[in-house]
């Protein structure tokens, strides 16, 4: 029998992870930390919880699958709304209600986007969910449609308070992060599981080469599907906590500019990666507050929002494609030199490449057979 | 029956700038195979560049200019920023694209500013409605269909009929294989952005004389170019024409006979075609199936 080592080093960090998670929203009244971790932070760590969830979610969808989505904010938003409509017009335990809005957008995505979806490829794919995300508000107010989600008024979350149990310990922003923060947790620990599994390598052969991974006995349209209906459910988990944190859904709460923050989340945090998912889901958390802590030093910036962000998705596509999780795993595997040498690494080859176009004669620089070794998704073959 | 014929003469004129943008997106999906979700956004950019050029001079060499203006605009985004994703998944060029999309859009709103932008419509196009039996149509719609129809024209020309527009098809087609019969396949694509960006910039400055000119004022546009689009087939610029007259025509009837109870669902016309379309016939009205290298 194999001998068992525990991994220190691992439960060592995960349990500080854990108990930095149980303390967070007492750190506030720690005198030695007073002054940088107020009360606000609470709800910046919830909605941190919401947002990993968003972006896990569509990472399955885009980073390991390959499937362009820009209707992801519709998908959340429908999350939100099933999570509304049940627990606050038919009395819905808001747990359950949670859940049944995770289950009603993971059979939608599944059924309806997914298998459509298997005979469409990249553009495709892209218009109709960009056409889902920009319709989603009007379907929402639509005669009849709105004796349910009441329109444009939006619904409004009736007293919520932590249960009995919880009273005397917690009021209810605790209540919240707790809440939001243990089930994030623990659908990441599964996601994690998914993702290096038998599934998430036919998600990863899927995207590097429908053809190769159905030589390789992978049953496409049944994972593409699938993938379509995972991310759905973690989406429509997102917008039931979504709602349940904000209190409140109307059919403006995510549009398509938040569709486009998803994305840029995923990128430059990394594709492929549950590491990648946490730093994108920092950025989501704390991009409106850093946009505004710039605006107090260039007053510009406000206005810049839109071209910040899609500079940084330029740039970090061409550049680093692999994100920030990619420039961590350099730096753990081989320090700052590490990091250094993959940037430089990818510039040359970007210079190479326009050095091989400049000369139309020389010999053929990327051939499609090339291109097809390269690894395909920018996250490479870094399913981590 | 008046009104059904007054409402399918409005609803071509509108498709006309549904048909026009759409051109434009099928353009350089058809020479470089990248769906350029930035077309809207650097249509309206142009438009902006063309308006400030107009401040100073008058109408005809302000639209030359910015055409010209926007064709070098698009090869040195080609040149510069889609090159190295060219070779790489679908994906990257689609997040490459977004990108520049909210890049464009930021920079017109700290340049311009979000104040709406009086433009035209310019003398050519104004004048009475164009009118039949008390069915009407106004001058500047009739001014946008025609100038489609001689882009779409010249287009059709350049591609079939020249051997350059042979280069760009082959081009588009298979790049390895063009290369190796010595089509210099770089400049191809760049020429493939620079040509629809400079269709951008004529529906931009056409579209910006019916609706006024502000940063979001393509944006409304985009997802009933992106219907006309896949309903005429993606790869096909009569089927762009076409099918924007569709997406306008259905728009109005929508807007007219669908009662009152049930709001808007202009939107929702729209994102019902295309998954219609997509469900039943994904090549569109006129598109023809991309060939599959195994």
């Amino acid at each position: 029998m194999p001998s068992f080592q525990l991994p220190v080093a691992r439960v060592f960090w995960l349990g500080l992870l854990g108990a930095v998670l149980v303390l967070f929203p007492f750190f506030h009244t720690w005198p030695l930390l007073d002054g940088y971790v107020t009360q606000f932070r609470t709800f910046n760590a919830t909605m941190f919880a919401v947002w990993l969830l968003v972006v896990l979610s569509m990472n399955l969808l885009t980073g390991y699958s390959g499937q362009i989505s820009l209707g992801h904010a519709a998908v959340v938003l429908v999350g939100a709304f099933t999570t509304a409509i049940f627990s606050q017009r038919f009395n819905v335990p808001l747990p359950l209600a949670i859940a049944l809005a995770g289950l009603f957008t993971g059979v939608v995505g599944g059924v309806v986007i997914g298998i459509p979806a298997v005979r469409l490829s990249g553009p495709y794919l892209a218009i109709a969910t960009f056409a889902l995300v920009l319709s989603l508000p009007q379907i929402l107010k639509i005669g009849g449609i709105n004796n349910y989600t009441h329109g444009a008024l939006g619904i409004g979350i009736h007293d919520l308070q932590p249960p009995g149990f919880a009273d005397r310990f917690l009021d209810k922003s605790e209540w919240l992060y707790y809440t939001t923060m243990a089930t994030a947790v623990f659908m990441t620990a599964v996601f994690w599981n998914i993702t290096h599994s038998r599934i998430g390598r036919a998600f990863v052969a899927l995207r590097d080469s429908e053809i190769g991974a159905e030589q390789m006995g992978v049953n496409v349209p049944f994972y593409k599907a699938l993938a379509f209906a995972l991310s759905s459910f973690y989406a429509g988990i997102a917008g039931g906590l979504f709602f349940m944190v904000q209190a409140f859904v109307g059919p403006e709460s995510l549009g398509f500019f938040d569709s486009i923050l998803f994305l840029v989340a995923i990128v430059i945090g990394g594709l492929a990666s549950v590491l990648g998912s946490v730093l994108g889901a920092l950025f989501l958390t704390f991009q409106v507050e850093a946009i505004t802590r710039l605006g107090d030093v260039f007053s510009q910036a406000k206005n810049l929002r839109g071209v910040i962000y899609g500079g940084a998705l330029v740039i970090v596509m061409l550049l680093f494609p692999r994100g920030f999780a990619g420039a961590v795993q350099a730096f753990q595997s081989n320090g700052p030199r590490g990091v250094w040498r993959s940037i430089l690494a990818r510039l040359s080859s970007l210079v190479e490449l326009a050095k091989s176009y400049a000369a139309p004669r020389g010999p053929a620089p990327a051939s499609p057979d090339e291109a097809r070794r390269q690894p395909p998704g920018p996250g490479g073959s870094s399913a981590s | 029956m008046q009104e059904f014929a007054q409402q399918t003469l409005s609803g071509i004129a509108s498709g006309s700038l549904f048909a026009i943008v759409a051109l434009a997106i099928v353009l350089i999906y058809r020479s470089t195979s990248v769906l350029n979700f930035a077309q809207g956004e650097m249509a309206m950019f142009t438009t902006f560049i063309a308006w400030s050029f107009m401040t100073r001079m008058d109408f005809w060499p302000a639209f030359i200019l910015a055409i010209l203006v926007a064709a070098a605009m698009g090869a040195a985004l080609e040149r510069l920023v889609l090159r190295p994703v060219e070779n790489a998944p679908p994906l990257n060029s689609v997040i490459v694209t977004l990108g520049l999309f909210t890049i464009f859009n930021g920079l017109a709103l700290w340049i311009w500013g979000a104040q709406p932008k009086g433009f035209g419509p310019f003398s050519v196009f104004k004048g009475d409605a164009i009118c039949a039996a008390d069915v009407c149509i106004g001058r500047l719609n009739v001014g946008i269909l025609v100038v489609s129809l001689i882009v779409m024209t010249v287009l059709y020309f350049l591609f079939q009929r020249t051997t350059l527009g042979l280069a760009m098809r082959a081009t588009a087609q298979n790049r390895l294989a063009s290369q190796l019969v010595g089509i210099p396949v770089g400049n191809m694509l760049t020429l493939g952005w620079a040509l629809s960006a400079g269709v951008g910039a004529i529906a931009g400055v056409m579209v910006a004389q019916s609706v006024s000119l502000t940063t979001s004022s393509l944006f409304a546009i985009l997802l009933y170019a992106f219907a006309a689009a896949v309903l005429g087939g993606l790869n096909s610029p009569p089927g762009a024409i076409i099918g924007g007259i569709i997406i306008g025509v259905s728009k109005n009837y929508a807007a007219t006979y669908v009662p009152s109870g049930v709001g808007n669902v202009d939107l929702t016309l729209a994102f019902v075609m295309i998954v219609i379309v997509l469900m039943i016939r994904p090549t569109g009205l006129l598109g023809r199936p991309p060939a599959r290298r195994v």
